[in-house]
């Protein structure tokens, strides 16, 4: 517990020390002490709980006689499963923005640490209070500083316009929250998870209708946060603006925050019923919908920070797709449930790791080209190679491509909702629905690698272009985040069982009631099968086994050209025996895939949809009445006329003294005479 | 499952897919040249290219290390996937409980070790082969995972083994023969043939992912397109077509040729007798039949 003391204590001072310091690098490298000693803190509490499966409560203050809340710490497996994410991923960022804010010259960092370390505080508060008020408090905290974030170039123009969407966006969704929680309140008269629980199955049995509202505005509320669209408009907006290592963060932690709360109050504060099986498939079916069209829409953007932020979207409903597969199917196949479930926090695990190393990417080009547009940078290999083998990396673990660790999770979540064909018991038509989810987010993830593959070939690959700056080269500490990010990456893809135990752990503290970890997986280090029915093991996956013909042919065919000694010779491009210059030859990022955007582009009415999204939406314009109009003009027919009048009136007396000397010591004596009678009168006579 | 029959199978699918296929691409020249009226090389010719190509000299354009390396890797990720064709025996050598997705997957690799070949060679003909490849991955790949799918529902398993079983011992049911059907009509787009191979048209932009290619770079991306080859026909006749499977090990081997040799004639056929489509009506051409192969999946579910 002392643990998550010294970690709040670390970065509470570090939050002090870096507003009042102006020097970039030193504010940065406080930040990464803090750091330091914060995230292992919380790596080794957190790795503690998970390992030894405990669950700590310890009481900090409580609000008792005012109402029934109290701010208590209390870590389960699921929290400290995001702990670990948290943990990691904050030691990365920071570590990386120590040198990476050299970029802004103009721009304090005042502006920049302290609301970073605010986020972190935010984010590990989000996660290890079990307490519907102090959640909100923290959720809220969580927005505000990130909001800070977001407005850090507060002269552009866009940072503004995206830092206003998200504000409202959230806020408006946060109103939801709120009032879900003061219903809660009323029923349970009291704020803490486990009371609302017990509430709840009363409100179920008595209240149906209130207890789906109660449902949509829970929903509501963190779906608008992770992105799912159409309630995530504001995202691909938003996540550009900030520096890209606290994009990195948004991306990274905080919209998996929202799939965390979305997995606590559906799967642990609200028991499982009828009720929770229905928004299982709202989840999954909002899921699918933000899969194919944030992602198709990705397809079509040329700035890479913009690019991500549609994969955000994208990749955040394959979470919802396996959340909302476990919901439905929890009650009907515990198996199937379980793992769809634990699909969609290993996603969530996964996606951590590989957005933010790829958002860390993004600044890395940002930092050296000084623009992160696709069509302006190409070639970067040759001045960042370890960028840009981590970029490959992270894009083909985006893409689920094995042995990265996109694909187990992948998998896991395409298998379970295809496998709905096996459950005779639901409707066809539902069944229907699950698999045509799953087919859909097959082909989708080929369409996150041909919009990943145009990001790595138009950054990293080709000639050398556009400006560069020669002398800025990237320090080690930015390359040390990204190659510890794409580390994780491939060992968490090559060793699949260790996440899956942690991760099932978690999904056992909270929902319950789930078979053995040891029932649904089998296997060991190497590898792990899967049983969808008791008893009934498919062979097991071993990445390190599919590595060894891998291997083999690879010293093979490299023997091969060894023997047949073939020369080498550097030539210059070859333009179809034209002479160009490079430059007038140059195939841009835009170019990429031009037919199937085409294909996916269409015009409905005045709106132009790209790739499914719309983009350039014509202003609403509606008409009311005059009558109507003039009641709104308070100005017109209340406040003018009347100051009209008094400014007459004053004007009329203004005259009465009109600079005349004897009027004036007649006004004078008058008034004397009226000051001595109202102080007699008001002294009583006396 | 014993090691044995897995190394030994192992050996088998690797033999066929990589080293045979020199010799059903001179097949497929001599097949050409016939219906062209020429004698055309010998059936081994292309035994001879690839071998005199590995000695040739090796022309770097660009000193991009992935240049190096992802030719390489377009081979080996071929070898990977012929492991997971049953040809000895109803079980593939590699099996485990999401293979289909896996095999889906593989040959992802195969096309992205071309498209990263092709980029970091910073030709602009090659970029425009690598962003057409893609999109024809894209608009072809739906087809083959709705196929498997349906095996897969129909079956129970997502396990290609337990598909060939079922698909052999229960016969074809409607959902099936569609889904044959439809892995047929996009054979061609899947091995990368005229009318589908617009990302390396010779005539219009040079070859396109291959311009920079030479020597033992050139030989292995050419071999791999001959495996390419015999890999998909192999996806066709062993999956989807298990007919007939016998207790002997060497003469499904045999059967397996046959049945190899028969399917690429006829691809050679359409091969030689159609003009190229340009990429967007292969990727409208490939779009439909993806959107009509979904009505396999629900008959699949109805059970028939």
């Amino acid at each position: 517990m002392q643990y998550i003391d010294v970690s709040f204590l670390a970065l509470i001072s570090g939050m002090v020390l870096t507003s009042f310091i102006k020097n970039k690098n030193f504010s940065g490298f406080i930040t990464l002490i803090m750091m330091i000693f914060s995230s292992f803190c919380i790596f080794y509490f957190s790795l503690d709980v998970i390992i030894e499966n405990k669950f700590i409560e310890q009481e900090i203050f409580s609000l008792k006689p005012l109402l029934n809340s109290s701010f208590t710490i209390s870590i389960d497996s699921l929290s400290a499963l995001f702990l670990l994410i948290i943990s990691l991923v904050s030691f990365c960022v920071s570590l990386f923005s120590w040198k990476y804010l050299d970029v802004y010259k103009t721009n304090s960092p005042k502006r920049f640490y302290p609301f970073l370390i605010l986020l972190f505080i935010a984010s590990i508060g989000v996660v290890s209070v079990k307490d519907f008020l102090f959640f909100i408090v923290f959720w809220e905290l969580m927005t505000l500083s990130s909001w800070f974030l977001v407005i850090f170039e507060r002269e552009k123009k866009s940072a503004l316009k995206g830092g206003l969407q998200y504000f409202i966006a959230t806020h408006v969704t946060t109103a939801f929250l709120i009032l879900a929680s003061v219903i809660l309140y009323s029923y349970s008269n009291d704020f803490s998870f486990k009371e609302i629980n017990k509430s709840f199955s009363l409100i179920i049995k008595n209240q149906p209708y209130l207890s789906h509202f109660i449902l949509f505005c829970i929903f509501i509320a963190f779906v608008t946060k992770a992105g799912v669209l159409p309630f995530g408009f504001w995202l691909p907006n938003t996540y550009p603006q900030p520096p890209s290592s606290a994009s990195s963060f948004f991306g990274g932690v905080m919209s998996k925050l929202a799939v965390y709360a979305l997995f606590r109050f559906f799967c642990s504060v609200i028991p499982f019923s009828f009720h929770t099986q229905i928004w299982g498939f709202i989840i999954a079916s909002f899921g699918v919908f933000s899969i194919f069209v944030g992602t198709i829409a990705a397809l079509t953007q040329d700035e890479a920070k913009r690019l991500m932020s549609f994969h955000a979207i994208g990749q955040v409903g394959y979470m919802f797709l396996g959340i909302g597969v476990g919901l439905y199917f929890i009650k009907i196949n515990p198996f199937l449930a379980s793992i769809a479930l634990v699909g969609g926090l290993f996603h969530v695990f996964n996606n951590s790791i590989y957005k933010s190393l790829l958002f860390l990417n993004a600044g890395s080009i940002f930092y050296k080209t000084g623009t992160t547009d696709l069509n302006k940078v190409s070639g970067l290999m040759k001045v960042m190679p370890l960028t840009a083998i981590t970029a490959l990396i992270g894009s083909l673990s985006i893409a689920g491509v094995p042995p990265f660790n996109g694909f187990i999770s992948k998998l896991l979540i395409f298998e379970s909702s295809i496998w709905s064909a096996k459950q005779s018991e639901v409707f066809f038509l539902i069944r229907g629905g699950f698999i045509v989810f799953g087919i859909i987010s097959v082909f989708i993830s080929a369409v996150t690698l041909a919009s990943f593959l145009k990001f790595v070939n138009s950054a990293f690959m080709g000639k050398l272009q556009g400006t560069i700056d020669e002398k800025r080269n990237l320090p080690w500490s930015m390359v040390l985040s990204q190659i510890i990010l794409a580390f994780i990456c491939l060992l968490a893809g090559l060793f699949p069982f260790i996440p899956l135990k942690i991760i099932y752990n978690a999904v056992i503290a909270s929902s319950g009631s789930l078979p053995k970890f040891s029932s649904v997986f089998v296997g060991n280090m190497l590898g792990v099968g899967i049983n969808f029915v008791e008893n009934y093991s498919q062979g097991a996956w071993f990445p390190i086994f599919i590595m060894i013909p891998l291997i083999i042919l690879t010293i093979l065919i490299f023997s091969f050209e060894r023997y047949a000694k073939a020369p080498k010779r550097d030539v210059e491009t070859w333009y179809g025996g034209k002479e160009h210059a490079p430059e007038e030859v140059v195939y841009k990022g835009h170019s990429f895939y031009q037919p199937f955007k085409d294909l996916v582009s269409f015009k409905i009415g005045k709106i132009q949809f790209k790739g499914f999204y719309p983009v350039g939406i014509p202003a609403i314009k509606f008409s009311v009445p005059e009558s109507f109009l003039k009641i709104l003009r308070v100005d017109e027919w209340l406040y003018y006329p009347i100051v009209d009048k008094l400014t007459k009136f004053f004007e009329f007396l203004a005259q009465i003294y009109n600079s005349i000397t004897e009027k004036y010591i007649i006004w004078l004596i008058f008034g004397s005479i009226f000051i001595f009678i109202l102080l007699f009168y008001f002294s009583g006579g006396r | 499952m014993n090691p044995e029959f897995v190394i030994f199978s192992s050996i088998v699918n690797i033999l066929i897919v990589l080293i045979l296929s020199p010799f059903f691409d001179g097949f497929t020249r001599k097949v050409r040249a016939l219906i062209q009226s020429r004698i055309g090389p010998p059936p081994l010719q292309s035994y001879y290219d690839i071998i005199k190509l590995m000695g040739k000299e090796d022309l770097k354009s660009t000193i991009n290390p992935l240049f190096r390396l992802s030719p390489y890797l377009s081979i080996i990720s071929i070898g990977m996937a012929s492991l997971l064709i049953p040809i000895t025996e109803l079980t593939p050598p590699l099996n485990f409980w999401g293979d289909i997705f896996l095999f889906i997957y593989i040959i992802t690799v195969v096309g992205i070790a071309i498209i990263i070949t092709a980029s970091a060679s910073e030709n602009p003909f090659a970029y425009i082969g690598a962003s057409r490849k893609m999109m024809l991955h894209l608009s072809v790949e739906p087809i083959l995972a709705i196929a498997l799918i349906t095996g897969a529902i129909n079956a129970g398993s997502f396990k290609i083994g337990d598909i060939v079983l079922w698909y052999y011992s229960n016969g074809p049911n409607v959902s099936m023969l569609l889904s044959t059907v439809c892995v047929f009509l996009s054979l061609q787009a899947l091995i990368g043939k005229i009318p589908f191979d617009i990302s390396e048209a010779e005539q219009e932009i040079a070859e396109g992912v291959l311009i920079e290619l030479s020597g033992p770079k050139y030989a292995c991306v050419k071999w791999a397109n001959m495996s390419r080859q015999v890999l998909f026909c192999l996806v066709f006749t062993q999956i989807f077509v298990p007919w007939p499977f016998l207790e002997n090990d060497l003469l499904n081997i045999l059967i397996a040729l046959v049945k190899v040799t028969a399917i690429i004639f006829i691809s050679t056929l359409i091969e030689a007798l159609n003009p190229r489509l340009r990429i967007d009506q292969a990727l409208k051409y490939n779009l439909t039949l993806a959107l009509f192969s979904l009505t396999s999946i629900l008959l699949a579910l109805l059970g028939v």
